[in-house]
């Protein structure tokens, strides 16, 4: 049976766990190195805003989200738009039809 | 900690504090020197991050690579590990939401779940049931799984883990309740 304690027990049990060794040591000095050649000199710098929590590298993603969904309402009004032009051309305007029983009860 | 393991966390402190400095005058070399002392550990971190090898040194060459762009932003209060670790919480973290899409459902079997479970550490049966448990794991969204992975497969306290998302403690603690009730839909979930 799968229980929350064995969960937790197996997960203190994997904290002994070791990963692979591995020597990145060469690769990412080289990396730097191209970067330095391409730009001409670039030194340590002060990229990393570690100031920012996972909740606003999320709230980034959320808000490519939301400027995707208001493009496709954008396009769904246009066409709506184009779709009711024609119609409109047939419509009498309700207010002229107010303004003009309005005249006759001032006249 | 003794007093001999606290001088040496010291001396590594100042020896760390010292290849910094050079590292910032633009010797590559000393920044060689801070990978070679930190990736193993930074390596043992992102292993909870993902299980396959090629992704894993991948992710490792991404924290030193940031870490180097961002080195002057290292203003020396805490420690240079710790530093990198919060880099290397959002390297993984990144990789979690690139992923997102690929989630997948995992039978675990019974078997080897409750022996697991029933057993004394070893190293071999440690990396089982690291695989048992990412594998749990990653069934949950990214924060979920980022939260548990923190509190219990690192073993963080909720301060530490706190500090290394960018949360507060009381987010921590939300975020943990939550992901708690999900685990343990998944758990009756998969038993049945």
């Amino acid at each position: 049976m799968k229980t929350w304690s064995d969960f937790e027990k197996l997960a203190e049990m994997a904290r002994g766990e070791q990963s692979p060794a591995v020597d990145v040591t060469a690769k990412v000095v080289a990396h730097i190195q191209g970067c330095v050649d391409r730009s001409g000199g670039v030194a340590p710098g002060n990229r990393a805003d570690l100031n920012r929590s996972i909740l606003r590298l999320d709230a980034d993603e959320d808000r490519i989200g939301l400027l995707l969904g208001a493009a496709i309402a954008v396009a769904a009004a246009s066409v709506a738009l184009m779709l009711s032009l024609p119609t409109q051309e047939t419509l009498s305007d309700p207010l002229a039809g107010w303004l003009q029983a309005y005249q006759v009860v001032l006249q | 900690m003794n007093e001999s393991g606290s001088c040496e966390l010291r001396t590594a402190e100042l020896d760390d504090a010292d290849q910094i400095r050079s590292a910032l005058e633009g010797d590559q070399a000393a920044y060689a020197r801070l990978i070679e002392a930190h990736q193993s550990a930074i390596g043992d971190y992102l292993w909870r991050f993902t299980r396959d090898s090629n992704v894993h040194e991948e992710l490792i060459q991404e924290v030193f690579v940031e870490a180097y762009f961002s080195l002057r932003g290292f203003r020396g209060e805490g420690r240079f590990r710790h530093w990198l670790k919060r880099i290397a919480t959002r390297v993984g973290y990144r990789y979690w939401k690139r992923r997102v899409r690929h989630r997948r459902q995992v039978q675990l079997p019974e078997e080897s779940w409750t022996a697991m479970a029933h057993k004394e550490e070893t190293a071999v049966e440690a990396n089982e049931a690291g695989r048992l448990v990412h594998a749990l794991l990653e069934q949950l969204p990214p924060r979920d799984r980022l939260v548990l992975t923190l509190l219990y497969l690192q073993g963080h306290s909720v301060t530490e883990a706190a500090e290394l998302a960018g949360w507060s403690r009381t987010m921590v603690k939300v975020q943990a309740f939550r992901a708690r009730r999900k685990m343990q839909r998944l758990l009756k979930g998969v038993e049945k």
